[in-house]
């Protein structure tokens, strides 16, 4: 599913240009889920940027492969066309378009970019209200423009929302529990193990184990310093959490 | 003749056009009243602070012989549900409420010395392009009012007098293929009159445009102004709004989207004479490399116009380098308990709403387009859904053909 190795990627321009990512390799099968988790300024953001396309990241080193498609030298939105979706650590407020507009022209820019035919009007509107009822997300909500005068638990709503009605093959979550209460990170992990596939690969970025009560990894990698230093199970998270990532990254040193 | 040219200090050659036209039309002392206000300034040019980032003298040099062969299409034109008038028909005919006055309008322009632009298509509209309607009744439908004169330089004057209580909705569209037009548009709105006035400019690169209109709101009447425009090789679009009675309000916003080789120039000058009048003004509009817009925006408000309330804003966006935006927000006020504002800010497209976009899967131009449309429609809000539905389609096709 998503194979990165031995990626190599700078941040900023010319000579301001700062390496972040430091020779990471990281493989997640498709049906799995990957956590990553690790200190501030591990290079945790920037990853699910390189690996989004985002300006301003450059790849120096490395590849990154999803389903056998080098994706590095692909467009954000062919990246997205894909199946590679980003589900952000601050989801963008779009003044002046509505959630709904928003969502569909993504969906058939997507299938356009894929050669498929367009979704109907009928067809995404009842999709909509079912994917919208199981967030608790208002049909109010969805006509208000995306992310506009939305609280942090709404934002994240409607990423998971986004998600739900793209079905993307590949979900990165960034930091998707931060600015959430204990009801609203229940609904959003519902919504994404109901995600879980045995087509479809996940990796989920976290500062704390405790989403990761509600969204439970295959595998758990500490990422530090641009790198992979560790890996292990669930259980991983669970000792990051008693002792810190102090303990864990002299161990690895 | 000569006597005439005599008015000009050095005239060049489309002041001396223009001073045959006016010596070819019937004599009326109205007419070389309006004529001598504009030759006071002759075509104004950068010199001219109000015509500084609009050089008509240099952009009309004289005036054009034909027009192009490719005219822009007004999707607007067959639209249902309004009163269509053109004024290059042979016989206006206006819908009930409404009743034609005159169709020799040559009545006082007033302030005809500070507006040279529109004193010269008073003195030069005749016959038929120069229209006094009374309106003592609400229409029961709103009027459309097609300017596309098919004449190489075309001078039109509509007035409209919209007694006390009724109310007027328009829609103007100027679109012209080439040439140079000048039109004047006069409403004068009676105590608790309303107009809804929504306009749609477009013309070709090679088009010098001027539209003027001046608009009386005596106490309580109520205006609602928007307009979308794509300039032309000189667009200017000027609204002169007089608050003459208490409580009357004026709501006016614009959008304007600016290409290579275009000029849009909104101006507006907004005067509070009596006391309690509201103001509220909008304007929104992106360019693109070697574009030009103009807004220039004025409030003035009187010593006696306590309780004023005026707010001003303009919001550009530069979409690439090269594009130019010059804008003068003005406030000159002489009472001491009013609440006036403005704002001005000139930007480009932020990078991270592109990128959330694209990652959703959108490609960068459709991207681009979709926030600039966003960003400008707030601007189109007030116009009738039918109308703004083709304006906003309008608006796409010309970002995505030129992002």
């Amino acid at each position: 599913m998503l194979k990165i190795e031995n990626l190599v990627a700078t941040v900023g321009e010319g000579e301001d240009a700062k390496e972040i990512i430091k020779g990471l390799t990281l493989d997640v099968p498709a049906g799995e889920v990957h956590a990553i988790m690790g200190p501030n300024g591990a290079g945790k953001s920037t990853l699910s940027y390189v690996l989004t396309g985002r300006d301003g990241y450059e790849v120096t080193g490395g590849s990154a492969e999803l389903n056998g498609a080098d994706i590095l030298d692909m467009e954000p939105e062919e990246r997205a066309a894909k199946g590679l979706f980003l589900s952000f650590q601050y989801p963008v407020e779009i003044p002046g378009v509505p959630v709904m507009t928003f969502v569909r022209t993504a969906l058939n820019a997507q299938r356009k970019l894929r050669g498929e035919e367009e979704v109907s009007a009928a067809e995404f509107l009842k999709k909509s209200r079912a994917v919208a009822a199981k967030l608790k997300l208002t049909p109010e909500m969805l006509k208000r423009p995306v992310n506009v005068g939305f609280s942090g638990g709404e934002k994240k709503r409607l990423e998971i929302f986004q998600m739900m009605m793209l079905e993307p093959k590949f979900l990165i979550l960034d930091e998707t529990d931060s600015g959430l209460d204990i009801d609203a990170l229940k609904t959003v992990s519902d919504g994404v193990n109901e995600l879980r596939d045995p087509e479809r690969g996940m990796l989920v970025i976290t500062h704390y184990q405790r989403l990761l009560d509600h969204i439970q990894p295959d595998k758990v990698h500490v990422l530090a310093n641009g790198r992979i230093i560790t890996s292990g199970g669930p259980e991983l998270a669970l000792r990051l959490e008693k002792e810190g990532y102090d303990g864990v990254l002299s161990e690895a040193v | 003749m000569a006597a005439l040219k005599d008015l000009f200090k050095n005239p060049t050659a489309a002041e001396l056009q223009l001073t045959e036209r006016f010596a070819g039309l019937p004599e009326n002392p109205q007419r070389t009243r309006n004529f001598e206000a504009f030759a006071k300034t002759g075509l104004p040019h950068r010199r001219v602070e109000a015509w500084k980032y609009s050089d008509l003298r240099n952009a009309l040099k004289e005036l054009p012989a034909e027009l192009s062969a490719d005219a822009p299409a007004s999707a607007f034109s067959g639209l249902g549900g309004v009163s269509e008038i053109h004024l290059t028909d042979g016989q206006v005919k206006l819908p009930k409420g409404l009743k034609l006055v005159s169709d020799e309008n040559v009545s006082a322009l007033g302030g005809a010395e500070d507006i040279p632009v529109a004193a010269l298509s008073a003195a030069l509209a005749s016959n038929r392009q120069a229209l006094l309607i009374d309106v003592t009744e609400s229409p029961d439908a709103p009027l459309h009012i097609v300017f596309d004169a098919k004449t190489a330089s075309a001078f039109e004057r509509i007035s409209f007098r919209i007694r006390e209580g009724v109310s007027l909705d328009v829609f103007e569209t100027h679109t012209r293929a080439g040439g140079f037009s000048n039109v004047v548009i006069e409403y004068s709105l009676e105590k608790g009159a309303a107009l809804s006035r929504h306009m749609y400019q477009a013309a070709n690169v090679d088009a010098v445009q001027l539209i003027c209109a001046i608009v009386h709101l005596e106490a309580e009447a109520k205006l609602e102004q928007s307009c979308l425009g794509f300039g032309a090789k000189l667009c200017r679009n000027e609204t002169r709004v007089f608050h003459r009675g208490e409580g009357a309000s004026a709501n006016m916003n614009a959008a304007y989207l600016v290409g290579d080789g275009f000029h849009n120039d909104l101006t507006s000058l907004v005067r509070h004479s009596k006391g309690g009048c509201d103001t509220e003004q909008l304007v929104k509009g992106a360019i693109m490399d070697g574009g030009r817009a103009v807004f220039q925006g004025k409030f003035y408000v009187a010593k006696n116009a306590q309780k004023t309330a005026a707010e001003m804003s303009h919001n550009a966006l530069i979409l690439e380098n090269g594009g130019e935006v010059n804008a003068k927000p003005e406030l000159e006020i002489y009472a001491d308990d009013v609440e006036c504002a403005h704002g001005n800010t000139v930007g480009a497209l932020d990078d991270d709403a592109l990128f959330y976009i694209r990652q959703r899967g959108v490609p960068a131009k459709e991207a681009r387009a979709l926030l600039t449309e966003a960003f400008i429609a707030e601007a189109l809000e007030a116009v009738p859904n039918a109308q703004r539905e083709i304006m906003k389609d309008e608006a796409r096709s010309w970002l995505t053909a030129r992002l």
